[in-house]
């Protein structure tokens, strides 16, 4: 059973279609790329469990109190099950800042870097680099068909989404920092959109071609807090054709089937090519925002007016209409269909400055394996000697029905223990402008993100398909 | 779409250290701290400037849609300026860049749209606004522009709890003040009662009625008297439960996406247009079964399956409150006679169900 946020990703029960889902993961497993500076790398999330303690906030308190449900190293399975939203795990605790504001000391929940760093160096945490993959079909993940409707769709990009699947690879990071946000946990991945569906496995072998992906997706987030948290935007340069992305090659099939992803420090972006940018941490949608079928305008907020006209029907009781089952048409009318919609010239929310945002083509390089490297700050991996920069990271399938892997994917808390916040520095009074939640990250659902940013670029980003096509 | 406002303090009435609310409801404010009341104006003086509206009854709790509207005129921004914040239920600020951020509380955190790249001018005045539908949609306006929308807003609201403060956080220290002025305030909600008002006012749309419908309302009328309180509070309680069904179905169905959104106001325009300005029946009917095909999917597909599910719950959302016996049973003749068209949608409905 998927959980229920993963619609259209099914393990499929057929060992056959397993065995497909596994073998299309590995063929198209990205080539990882990390910036010299990377201190965290992503890990298996058996490992982080088994190091974790698990604790549940209770938000009834003034201010929040948090609770510790479970010693580090006795989560049961049915525990991660059974987490609320309000649950997280933490390999080292939380903290807490205190700033005097106004006179007054102010506590705040922050996250831990040291510990969490240290936990992974001194082999506390004995954790093997893995990205996790899912495979979902198009068609059947949420937003497939608003992106259909939503405009000029290329035509190979619409007819894969109604006969393709989706590749997702996730990364689990135990820690994410970087200038504006700090979070003990972290989320990232890359989506492709595969052209077709393979029926099976000597299909893949004799006919690949049909089966190549038409677009990949590289994602990156914003530090909003709408669950889940963070956002996960492509923007209008997150979308790369599959020809236009750089890639490594796959022996067995005797084509360039890996793509590059480099990882941005700290903050873990995937990019598709190196380098150091001025990283917008809002998404970068066009502003070539097109009113046509989204926007009549006209409205302007002011007083009301409501003033039933006819006469005589102020002798009803306004309730006796509920009697009335057909008049639930026009109650849901006047609920959901007048409200008057506007957009911003985005669509979604922005106001973060940007940030610099960096991945180093000489850092770590990580090829997709049987079996994954230990975090290169582990005392196992410092052995090897400085200088080794070669890693490996495994592709592990999300077979959901393996019982502990479907209770890790399907928890549903936070992964880590809490988010901190710091505007820049140009927002003035900085250290009254720090503040922190019990917010850790929650897994990304990676393909309705996929969705949803291919239906902003459609609707809002582009006319025709220059986007997808625009080198930048 | 009707809203009620529960406080409308325009800053030209204040007696006894308070400013004087126009409402009926008489949610007037206490003026707090070192505040200068100014014929149309408060001038917040001092980090401890404050207006004050205790909720002390239903009217400030039952906010199921808000929308604030303010003038303010701010001092330059050094920092988080409050403007109008309901105690864990709802925001409006300026942020200390300048940007205009509304937010609700959804028991967890605190969501809503900011402007983005617009910014509240210091020292002129400005004509805010923030408003929220209580389903999916929250809109920001700085002098009547929009300049932030979010689509995904949790659905609901938490209702203030003891306070709602002006130019101040509720009972906070002194982090978020506000420094300048603030003249005129309305806070106005949205809720089942006011949506049921519109139903009827879309019902009636200032049609003449027929001599029929005129015996039949007239009638209607005499029967809700007969029923006992206990009856008609349940009635109540029902109608507010099925709202609160009603816009968490909606916030679902806008869960697809903006186009979505705008698909299903088009399709309540063309309703209403059809329903009100043509009395074409069947034209609104055309409308809404072109919207349901187009949103069926194909036979045998989990689209239909999920648009099957979609119209079963609507329907049966509908029927929440439908009584029998009496004298339910002739009241719902009487409905049919007072609206023959719904009824006649509602068999359209079912049809289109039927036939795919």
């Amino acid at each position: 059973m998927a959980p229920r946020t993963d619609s259209g990703c099914r393990t499929p029960t057929n060992m056959a279609q397993k065995d497909l889902h596994r073998r299309l993961l590995h063929l198209f497993s990205p080539i990882v790329h990390f910036d010299s500076g990377e201190l965290f790398f992503p890990v298996d999330l058996a490992s982080t469990v088994a190091a974790s303690s698990l604790w549940e906030v209770d938000f009834t308190k003034q201010p929040a109190r948090t609770n510790r449900r479970k010693v580090a190293g006795q989560i049961l399975r049915s525990e991660l099950t059974s987490a609320t939203r309000y649950h997280y795990t933490t390999v080292a605790g939380t903290g807490s800042i205190t700033k005097r504001v106004d006179g007054k000391a102010v506590n705040q929940p922050a996250p831990l870097m040291k510990q969490v760093l240290q936990a992974y160096t001194d082999g506390t945490i004995a954790a093997e680099l893995t990205m996790y993959g899912t495979v979902c079909k198009a068609r059947d993940v949420p937003g497939a068909t608003a992106v259909l409707g939503a405009g000029p769709v290329n035509k190979e990009v619409a007819y894969a989404i109604q006969e393709g699947l989706l590749l997702n690879y996730a990364f689990y990071f135990p820690y994410r920092n970087s200038p504006e946000f700090e979070s003990e946990g972290d989320w990232s991945g890359v989506t492709l959109l595969l052209a077709n569906t393979p029926t099976d496995q000597a299909q893949i072998s004799k006919e690949l071609n049909r089966f190549l992906p038409v677009l990949s997706c590289y994602y990156r987030k914003t530090v909003e807090g709408a669950p889940p948290s963070p956002y996960f935007v492509a923007g209008s340069d997150g979308f790369r054709r599959w020809k236009d992305v750089p890639r490594g090659h796959e022996a067995s099939v005797g084509l360039d089937t890996h793509p590059h992803v480099y990882i941005s420090r700290g903050r873990h972006n995937c990019r598709y090519r190196p380098g150091t940018a001025n990283f917008p941490l809002s998404p970068s949608w066009s502003t070539r925002f097109s009113p046509d079928g989204i926007e009549d305008g006209g409205y302007a907020p002011g007083p009301s007016v409501n003033t039933l006209e006819g006469g005589g029907i102020e002798e009803f009781p306004w309730w006796g209409y509920a009697l009335f089952p057909p008049f639930a048409l026009l109650v849901a009318c006047a609920t959901g269909c007048e409200y008057p919609v506007q957009f911003d010239s985005s669509g979604v929310p922005s106001g973060y400055q940007d940030g610099e945002d960096r991945a180093d083509a000489s850092g770590y390089e990580a090829q997709p394996s049987a079996g994954g490297s230990s975090h290169p700050t582990s005392p196992a991996n410092q052995a090897t000697g400085p200088g080794a920069k070669s890693l490996s990271i495994r592709m592990r399938y999300v077979d959901l029905e393996d019982a502990d892997l479907a209770a890790q994917w399907g928890y549903g808390g936070a992964w880590g223990g809490a988010t901190k916040v710091q505007a820049p520095p140009a927002w003035e009074e900085l250290e009254t402008e720090v503040w922190g939640a019990y917010q850790g990250a929650r897994r990304p659902i990676l393909s309705a993100w996929f969705m949803w940013n291919l239906f902003l670029d459609r609707a809002f980003g582009c006319k025709g398909d220059p986007q997808l096509t625009r080198k930048p | 779409m009707s809203w009620t406002a529960v406080s409308d303090l325009r800053m030209t009435a204040y007696q006894g250290g308070r400013v004087i609310d126009a409402t009926s409801f008489a949610n007037h404010g206490d003026l707090l701290g070192k505040i200068s009341p100014q014929q149309g104006y408060l001038g917040f003086q001092g980090d401890d400037a404050q207006v004050e509206l205790v909720a002390r009854d239903e009217s400030l709790a039952r906010f199921a849609a808000l929308r604030v509207q303010a003038l303010v005129r701010p001092q330059p921004i050094t920092r988080r300026f409050n403007i109008a914040e309901g105690w864990m239920s709802f925001a409006l600020v300026i942020e200390s860049d300048g940007r205009l951020h509304g937010t609700v509380f959804d028991g967890h955190k605190w969501v809503g749209p900011d402007s983005g790249a617009a910014r509240v001018p210091p020292n002129q005045w400005s004509r805010v606004t923030f408003e929220f539908d209580g389903v999916s949609i929250a809109t920001l306006t700085l002098d009547g522009a929009t300049v932030g929308t979010r689509l995904d807003m949790p659905v609901g609201m938490h209702q203030p709890r003891q306070v709602i403060t002006i130019g101040h956080w509720p009972r906070g220290d002194h982090r978020y003040t506000f420094k300048g002025e603030i003249g005129h305030v309305r806070i106005e909600r949205r809720d089942h009662q006011d949506v049921f008002m519109d139903a009827v006012e879309t019902a009636f749309c200032k049609r003449r009625l027929s001599s029929a419908q005129v015996d039949a309302r007239r009638e209607m009328a005499y029967l809700f008297g007969t029923l006992s309180a206990l009856e008609r509070q349940a009635l109540r309680d029902c109608a507010k439960a099925q709202y609160e069904e009603m816009a968490r179905f909606i916030h679902e169905l806008r869960g697809l996406g903006g186009r979505e959104t705008v698909r299903l106001r088009q399709l309540g325009n063309a309703l209403r247009a059809a329903w009100c300005c043509s009395l074409d029946i069947g034209a609104a009917r055309d409308a809404l079964t072109a919207y349901l095909r187009s949103v069926a999917g194909q036979p045998d597909t989990p689209e239909r399956e999920r648009f099957l599910d979609f119209v079963h719950r609507f329907i049966a959302i509908s029927h929440r409150c439908e009584r029998h016996g009496s004298p339910y049973d002739r009241m719902n003749a009487l409905n049919a006679a007072l609206f023959p068209e719904l009824a006649d949608f509602e068999m359209a409905l079912i049809q289109l169900v039927e036939d795919l």
